[in-house]
């Protein structure tokens, strides 16, 4: 724990070693594409097209190979730091150098969905840098030292205590009450968890309609003092679990955009070097 | 500090508990979900650090780590005093205290009282909180991609190529109009690097025209099956470092990058070797040329001799400068003077211009041949008997003229009525016309008409007429002469293009001299200067920017085809 690399953000491994080595690689391909004259218009098929397609490519596989790297714990967690580094900064060069390989010629066909998909991949894995940047923050303010399951706990709880005291309250308020304790729930569907909120929530239906009922009526009953202060306090453990399972998501989606695509990347970059070489 | 702690652990039947004992010793005893707790609390409800207690004058302590308080004694509450008898509420833990036993600073009892129910069961059973799917996992998304990414840019493309015959003809008019088009036939077309060029568009679908073994690149055979005439760069046998042999046409005409055009029009491919060509071929004649700016004067080829038919090339604008033996006399600076030529009509004078006799052929590239009849007759009109104004010598055909001048005397000397300026005619010849000859006076008129073609044809009307324009060969006597064949020049400069049309809009003497040149002979081609003043190379600024393939062409049409003829090599043929 006393090894200072261990806090150290990925971006700025090691004095910036690969954003360095990535910017060495990018600086030579922009040079040597403009100093490159070819037969005809800059294209793929050129000694330079073919250099820069094959390091991308290379690079591609490696950039993939983290997926299978990034479970071999035993290698160690700093030396994933490592490769997290690399990955990151190799990437973002792939954005140039795939670019400087189309020659800037597109088309609707397999090669420029190839170079749609490192774009895209590239793009979704900017989002998850940005993503880590700034959620796990504000996930542990938001938690305060509960797990969503500590969260979840404690509604429960309440729902018990809820039950407890409102056993003389009218028809209408129990049946609300009932509903708030037996339909609440958390998360959902992704757009659900997403957003955080969930509109249609029982809880806050119960809590609005007793908060209204009674400020024209005025509380006689210390029990229903004691409801109202209850859904509030549920309220907003629920408002906090949302937000965890918000979190959650938005920490966890990038990457059902990242993989996929990586991995259809994979697939589209095989049928273009085979396309390339088949209809040579 | 050392306290007891006393688990209360599951109820026995008859109501008590079973009890585990436990002595724990720290400088202070926290409560907690976390592993480094002196008391380790598991339920998910208790925090990481919940409550800490210590020991203080007076007894223990009890103190919240968080933000949560704890009941103390039914009251909420984040710190309290505890003396034996005291109820602590944590979370769904009851603490008691008790009497402390000797050996030790305090003790209490710790119930796990409140276990999670059935409501977090519940609410757990209705909430979906699991992130790790959306519909499929990541996994199963990922799958998808790679299977669909495969089954169109592989799979489908692979059985299309499989169900074609390569090697089709372009031109037949099935594939000129799309040819097959089912979804597989066409699912290789995802495999399309770039666009089909212009000229190979009308068979842009069929990508086995070319591609016609997998794995193996287009065949020049495949090219030639058509363009079976693009001649060598260069001698072969000279110069064999500019030898096509070996080369494959994909090799510069690029198909499928960007643009319509499959020909290379960029200077430094040709200025590569030309820039310096000595280093490459030696023996050249060949001028270097860098660009537009530095290209050598042109060498406008002109004939040397006419028997034998030479010609060789002159540098324009070198003195004495280069002669065209045409076998013409024709003064531009005397037609295009000033003050304008007598009119035909004899009445005024007009002023020629250049249109007047040279215009453009209908493509616009070349000016058509200057013909007598179109732009000479009118002024030079071949008559040479005064007394005979109609009749006109036939042209471009010296016998049919001689005949024709003969044939007319003859006729006229039959025919009688013959009043010539000259008074030594014959009186059978200036007689009334219509009166019958005997044939001693036929004889005579005949003899007079002989001698008086002849006498025309060898002077003024004749052979000066001709000569006029024409050299005159001598022949072995008299009326023996002929004219000279003629020999007029199409193109200065046959290995170069030109097309007037482009420049149609610069009056013919911005580039031509003509109004200064007195004599047929001189090249009225303008020199490179003249070209310079507007054009410049590829990259010029300021000027029009010329590549070498604007006028230049790379295959030679006067060399051998470049590669041999495919026409065995393609099954439909």
């Amino acid at each position: 724990m006393s090894d200072p690399a261990v806090h150290e953000s990925f971006l700025v491994h090691r004095g910036l070693k690969y954003f360095k080595l990535a910017l060495l690689i990018v600086v030579a391909a922009v040079v040597a594409y403009i100093w490159h004259r070819p037969l005809g218009a800059p294209n793929g098929g050129t000694w330079l097209g073919y250099t820069l397609g094959g390091l991308s490519a290379a690079i591609v596989l490696w950039l993939t190979w983290f997926g299978v790297r990034k479970r071999q714990y035993a290698l160690g967690a700093t030396r994933l730091k490592a490769w997290l580094s690399a990955h990151v900064y190799l990437g973002l060069a792939l954005v140039v150098l795939t670019t400087l390989h189309t020659g800037f010629q597109v088309g609707w066909n397999i090669h420029t969905a190839a170079y749609a998909l490192v774009l895209l991949t590239v793009a979704s894995g900017i989002f998850g840098i940005y993503v880590y940047a700034r959620y796990p923050r504000l996930m542990t303010a938001n938690r305060a030292g509960l797990t969503l399951n500590g969260m979840m706990t404690q509604i429960a709880e309440l729902d018990q205590e809820i039950r407890e005291s409102s056993k003389h309250l009218p028809q209408e308020v129990s049946e609300a009450l009932l509903r708030a304790a037996q339909e609440t729930c958390i998360g959902g569907g992704i757009f659900r968890k997403l957003s955080g909120r969930d509109p249609a929530c029982p809880t806050g239906k119960a809590q609005r309609l007793m908060e209204t009922k009674y400020a024209e009526t005025g509380i006689d009953d210390p029990n229903i003092g004691k409801v109202i202060a209850l859904l509030v306090r549920k309220s907003n453990l629920l408002r906090r679990a949302r937000r965890d399972v918000q979190i959650q998501a938005i920490l966890r989606i990038w990457l059902f955009f990242h993989v996929p695509l990586a991995v259809g990347l994979l697939g589209t970059l095989c049928a273009h070097v085979l396309a390339v070489f088949f209809y040579w | 500090m050392k306290v007891l702690v006393r688990h209360m652990l599951k109820k026995t039947r008859s109501g008590g508990y079973a009890q585990r004992d436990e002595i724990v010793e720290a400088p202070s005893i926290r409560f907690g979900r976390g592993a480094d707790c002196e008391i380790h609390l598991a339920d998910p409800r208790i925090l990481l650090h919940h409550v800490e207690m210590t020991e203080r004058p007076g007894g223990l302590f009890l103190e919240s780590l968080g933000s949560i308080d704890f009941q103390a004694n039914e009251k909420l509450t984040s710190a309290a005093s505890l003396k034996p008898g005291d109820s602590i509420h944590l979370g769904p833990y009851d603490l008691v205290v008790l009497e402390p036993e000797d050996g030790v600073d305090g003790a209490f009892s710790l119930e796990y009282a409140r276990p999670l129910g059935d409501d977090l069961t519940a609410l757990q059973a209705r909430s979906n909180v699991d992130t790790s799917r959306i519909g499929i996992g990541i996994r199963g998304w990922a799958w998808l991609m790679f299977l669909i990414a495969v089954g169109i840019g592989i799979a489908a493309p692979v059985a299309s190529h499989f169900s074609k015959t390569g090697g089709i003809d372009p031109m037949a008019s099935e594939t000129r109009n799309g040819g097959m088009e089912t979804l597989l036939a066409r699912a290789d077309e995802v495999w399309l690097s770039g666009p089909v060029s212009g000229v190979h568009a009308h068979f842009g679908g069929q990508c086995e025209t070319c591609h016609v073994n997998a794995f193996e690149q287009v065949a020049n055979t495949v090219c030639t099956a058509c363009h079976d005439d693009a001649g060598h760069h260069a001698e072969p046998d000279l110069f064999p470092v500019a030898s096509l042999e070996g080369q494959r046409c994909g090799s510069c005409h690029k198909e499928h990058t960007d643009g319509n055009d499959l020909t290379i029009s960029g200077e430094t491919f040709c200025t590569d070797c030309h820039n310096e060509l000595s280093t490459v071929a030696a023996d050249s004649r060949l001028k270097d040329v860098g660009g537009f700016e530095s290209h050598p004067e042109f060498h406008p080829t002109v004939v040397k001799s006419h028997d034998p038919m030479v010609f060789e090339r002159l540098e324009i604008g070198a003195q004495p400068g280069p002669v065209d033996r045409s076998n013409l006399k024709f003064p531009h600076s005397k037609h295009l003077t000033e003050k304008g030529m007598r009119s035909p009509s004899g009445e005024g004078r007009v002023q020629l211009v250049c249109g007047d006799c040279h215009q453009p052929e209908t493509g616009g590239v070349a000016m058509l041949p200057v013909r007598f009849e179109t732009a000479c007759a009118s002024c030079h009109r071949l008559q040479f008997e005064p007394s005979a104004p109609e009749r006109v010598m036939p042209h471009g055909d010296v016998a049919a003229a001689k005949l024709f001048v003969e044939d007319t005397y003859a006729a006229l000397a039959l025919r009688g009525g013959f009043k010539a300026e000259e008074t030594d005619a014959p009186a059978v010849v200036r007689r009334i016309v219509g009166t019958a000859l005997t044939e001693d006076q036929r004889q005579e008129a005949l003899d007079w008409a002989d001698s008086k073609a002849a006498e025309v044809l060898d002077g003024r009307y004749g052979r000066g007429l001709c000569g006029q324009c024409h050299e005159i060969d001598n022949g072995d006597g008299l009326r023996d002469w002929s004219v000279a064949p003629v020999h007029l020049t199409t193109r200065w400069l046959p290995k170069g293009y030109f097309t007037h049309r482009a420049h149609k809009d610069r009056t013919c003497t911005t580039c031509h001299a003509a109004p200064d040149s007195d004599n047929s002979r001189d090249v009225l081609m303008p020199s490179v200067a003249v070209c310079q003043d507007c054009h410049g190379g590829e990259f010029a600024s300021g000027k029009t920017r010329t590549a070498c393939t604007d006028c230049h062409g790379f295959h030679r049409e006067d060399l051998v085809p470049a590669q041999p003829s495919s026409s065995a090599a393609l099954q439909w043929e």
